[in-house]
Formats: C-alpha cells, sequence, structure tokens
C-alpha cells in the first residue's frame, strides 16, 4: 500500500502523536533518559578530569618536555576524551534501535543498520559510484534500510573528504561531499553512467555534456553520461521538469542524481546533521523521535518529487 | 609591422580552423545522432511481427489495422533516413501501432496474456528510447545549423556534406489536436 508522506507528516506533528509515543513507549523513554544522563555524566567527569589533569601537568613540567612529547599528550588527551562519548553513542544507538523501529514503521519498514558491520560494503559502493568529486576518505554516519512504496531504499548520512599534504608538508582537508545518499532499484533499464549535477565540474571518465531542451533546466543542472540516447530515455522532459519544481522548493539543499548500478543515486548536499539524537535533550522529550521521522520524510519526498516510485516511464 | 601582420593571420588562422573543426564536428554528431533514431526504430520494425502475431491469435475482426500497420511499416523501412518522408511515415505507424495497443483493451484474453503484456511492455521501452533518440538528433541538428549559419562557420557550410535531407522531427499534427476526453469516458 503507498504512503502519503503528507498524511504521515501531519500524524507525526498532531498532538496524538505525542500522546501515543508517551503512551507506547514511556517505559522505554524512562530507562533511556536513566542512560543518557549516565553517558553524560560519565563524558563530562572523565572529559573535566582529563583537562584539568592535562593542564596541571603541562603547567608544572610544560617547559621541560620536548615537543615530542607535548604532542604525545595532546593526541592521548584526544584519545581519552573520544573515550569518554563511548557510553554517548551508545545511548543513541540505542535510542535509534529501541524506539525508533516502531515509529519509523510510520513511513515504511524501516530501520537503522550497524554501520560497523556494514562498512566495507557501503565504502565499495560509494566508491563506485561516479556522483562525486575526489576524495579519498568516507565517514559513514547513519544507515537505514527499508522499503518505501514497494521500492527497497537505502539513505546513508556520509561525509567524504579529499586528505592531502600541502606544499608546506602541512596536512589539509577539504571536504568533498557532506550529506545523505539516498540508492534505490532503478524502474528503467539503463547500461551506461548518467549524472545530473548543479556544478559544471567533470566528475566521471568518459562523460559527454548532454545539452538538453529545458532552458530552465539547464541554468540549474548539468547533465554528463556515456550514452547521450541513454541520458534523453533517462532524463525525460518531464523527469527535468520535476528537477526544477524540486529545486525551486527545495527543502533539503541542492540535489545530484546519478543513474548507474542499475540504481538510482540522489546525493543531498546539506552540512545538517541528520536522524541525530541530541544528547542535551532528554529521551522522554517526543521531539527526539519527531525530528528523526521528518528527517526520513524530507528524503523520502525527494522520490515523491520526482516520481522515482511510479513505473510510468517518464 | 611583417610580424604583427604573421601574428594576426596566424590568429585568424586558429579562429578559422576551429570553426572548420566544429562544423565537421556537428555535422557528424547529427549523422550519429540520425543513426542512433535507425537503430532504435530497427527494434521496432523487429519487434512490430512479433505483437502482431500475438494479436492477430486473439483479435480476429482488425485485419485492416494489420494490413495497415504491415504496410506502413515497409514504406517507413523503406524511405531514406533524416528526411521528411520518413519522419511522416514513422509518425503514421506510430499512430496504428498506438491504435492497437488501444483495441488491446477490447480483448479481455489477450489483455491478460502474459506475451502480450511482455511485448507492449517492451514496445514501450522502444518508443521510449525513439524519442530519446529523437531529442538527441533534433539537439544535434540545432547545434549544426548554428555553427553553419553563423558567421564564419557559414563559410565551413559546405565542409558538413549534404544537410539539406535533415529535417526536424516534428509529431504529426493530429497528436497535437486537443483530446475530447468525452469519447474514452
Amino acid at each position: 500500500m503507498s504512503k502519503d508522506l503528507n498524511k504521515v507528516q501531519n500524524k507525526v506533528f498532531s498532538s496524538e502523536f505525542k500522546s501515543f509515543c508517551k503512551k507506547q513507549f514511556s517505559k522505554d523513554m524512562k530507562s533511556l533518559e536513566e542512560e543518557r544522563k549516565k553517558a553524560l555524566l560519565f563524558a563530562l567527569a572523565i572529559s573535566l578530569g582529563i583537562t584539568i589533569g592535562f593542564l596541571s601537568v603541562f603547567f608544572l613540567f610544560g617547559e621541560y618536555a620536548s615537543s615530542d612529547m607535548k604532542n604525545g599528550m595532546l593526541a592521548s588527551y584526544v584519545f581519552f576524551v573520544a573515550f569518554s562519548w563511548i557510553p554517548i553513542n551508545k545511548y543513541k544507538k540505542k535510542s535509534k534501535n529501541t524506539i525508533m523501529p516502531k515509529l519509523l514503521a510510520f513511513v515504511g519498514d524501516f530501520q537503522f543498520v550497524d554501520t560497523y558491520n556494514k562498512r566495507s560494503s557501503i565504502v565499495n559502493y560509494v566508491n563506485s559510484l561516479s556522483l562525486f568529486g575526489k576524495y579519498n576518505s568516507i565517514d559513514i554516519d547513519d544507515v537505514l534500510e527499508g522499503t518505501y512504496n514497494n521500492i527497497n531504499v537505502s539513505i546513508a548520512e556520509i561525509c567524504l573528504k579529499d586528505k592531502y599534504t600541502n606544499s608546506d608538508n602541512e596536512k589539509r582537508e577539504s571536504i568533498v561531499f557532506d550529506g545523505v545518499l539516498l540508492s534505490f532499484k532503478s524502474f528503467k533499464k539503463f547500461k551506461t553512467r548518467t549524472v545530473v549535477k548543479s556544478e559544471h565540474i567533470k566528475i566521471f571518465k568518459n562523460a559527454k555534456q548532454v545539452n538538453l531542451e529545458d532552458p530552465d533546466f539547464e541554468k540549474i543542472y548539468d547533465v554528463e553520461s556515456e550514452d547521450q540516447i541513454e541520458a534523453r530515455y533517462l532524463v525525460t522532459p518531464a523527469f527535468m521538469n520535476r528537477m526544477v519544481e524540486y529545486s525551486r522548493s527545495n527543502k533539503t539543499g541542492k540535489i545530484t542524481v546519478s543513474f548507474e548500478n542499475e540504481n538510482v543515486n540522489i546525493a543531498v548536499h546539506s552540512t545538517k546533521n541528520w536522524f541525530d539524537v541530541p544528547i542535551l535533550k532528554p529521551a522522554t522529550d517526543v521531539s527526539i523521535y519527531k525530528g528523526i521521522l521528518f528527517d526520513l520524510i524530507l528524503i523520502l519526498k525527494i522520490i515523491d518529487a520526482l516520481k522515482m516510485d511510479q513505473n510510468i516511464g517518464m | 609591422m611583417i610580424i604583427a601582420i604573421s601574428v594576426v593571420a596566424f590568429i585568424l588562422a586558429i579562429i578559422l580552423y576551429s570553426c572548420y573543426v566544429s562544423v565537421v564536428k556537428n555535422a557528424n554528431t547529427a549523422r550519429e545522432a540520425l543513426s542512433g533514431i535507425d537503430v532504435q526504430l530497427r527494434k521496432r520494425y523487429d519487434l512490430i511481427p512479433n505483437v502482431l502475431t500475438i494479436a492477430k491469435k486473439f483479435m480476429e475482426h482488425e485485419n485492416d489495422l494489420f494490413e495497415k500497420i504491415v504496410m506502413l511499416r515497409t514504406q517507413a523501412h523503406n524511405c531514406k533516413s533524416g528526411t521528411k518522408e520518413k519522419f511522416e511515415a514513422e509518425s503514421q505507424l506510430d499512430t496504428q501501432m498506438k491504435s492497437l495497443m488501444v483495441n488491446v483493451e477490447n480483448y479481455p484474453q489477450l489483455k491478460s496474456d502474459e506475451t502480450m503484456l511482455q511485448a507492449m511492455r517492451t514496445y514501450n521501452e522502444v518508443e521510449e528510447n525513439i524519442s530519446a533518440a529523437r531529442r538527441f538528433y533534433n539537439s544535434a541538428l540545432t547545434q549544426l545549423r548554428n555553427s553553419i549559419q553563423i558567421f564564419p562557420g557559414s563559410l565551413f557550410a559546405s565542409c558538413a556534406g549534404d544537410t539539406s535531407d535533415f529535417s526536424y522531427f516534428e509529431t504529426d499534427p493530429a497528436s497535437k489536436a486537443p483530446i475530447d476526453a468525452s469519447k474514452y469516458l
């Protein structure tokens, strides 16, 4: 059965949703809140203790320490602070795995995937895409998988960086992509690669610029493909129209679309922290779950806006 | 003075050469686009007999339509590619095939036949590819015309070869006419 995302969104923002959550998950919320408090306290205590400890050592013995020792101490300080965040990450993960699966059912049968176990397959998939420019590092945050309107959808929050050493031998990094990658099987069959992007840069080899008829579309997007006919088979006038409409009513950030690996891949460029569980908000605050659901709805609305869930041939 | 003249002449030669290259490239792209349409049309020609064979099993009263489609297929196949006649024949063939697809609705047995459904799906896919190939051709032809009609490209118009036969693909007037929805309700 197809889902109407606007109806789901209205439901999520209604007052009944709050009482529904309180009624259904009050026990889970209370236990999560306990865990959140403990995690926060642990992180604060460790961070504060370590900071005071390291500052004292620096003040007392700083002038006798060599630069290598100072760097070593700084690295161990960063390590301990990161260590103090482990319970916080655990709490965030637990919160996404206890309450969210039941709430995500409002939209489809979505669930958060363990990024640690799935990392290599996600990295391989991202590396196989022509959507992004040159990068050499991938950070994966949240990954969701599920079915929306009978389409299997994967959503990954990723950050791609290009790390390099400049002429002064300093390590630098530039962010190539920060946002969400949405992938699902295409109704249309194709053999080559086609990318619709909003930057006028060439991102993959053997690609040729595709000049299309819609001047409004051409102003916003640039199409590159290995096959001029296949590109037009995929990027139809109706599709161009929908892309322009989406760009005008943009609620997520600019998007880049690629047709490759038998899939449609949509990269949503946005520095926003998607699907986040804020540690400073109590776990009993329903707005946390509303926020995550709203993020998912925003992403899935792209499929609706581009009519990618319908086999209409346009 | 001689150096200045040589430099100007050299720059002029480069400009003219790049115009020549662009005209030849655009002409070749237009020809490539035209052959792209032919490839897709070939698929349609191959598919039509299959569709007709399946349809004939169930549609006993549509012999006139079948004959018309066969005749138009032969006519379209024999026309020179890129010509107005070819586009017109193709357009008529397309109209007749569409009416065949509509008539399928009147034969419930045929409508639910899996081979017919598969054939119709494939036919629709081929149609979408033909439309994409036509769009590529129209775009390539616009680029070619722009390059040979605007100075200094017009100096090299003859290098593009015989372009008189190239014409834009346009839909037939019947498909532009307003649709009377009451006929279908």
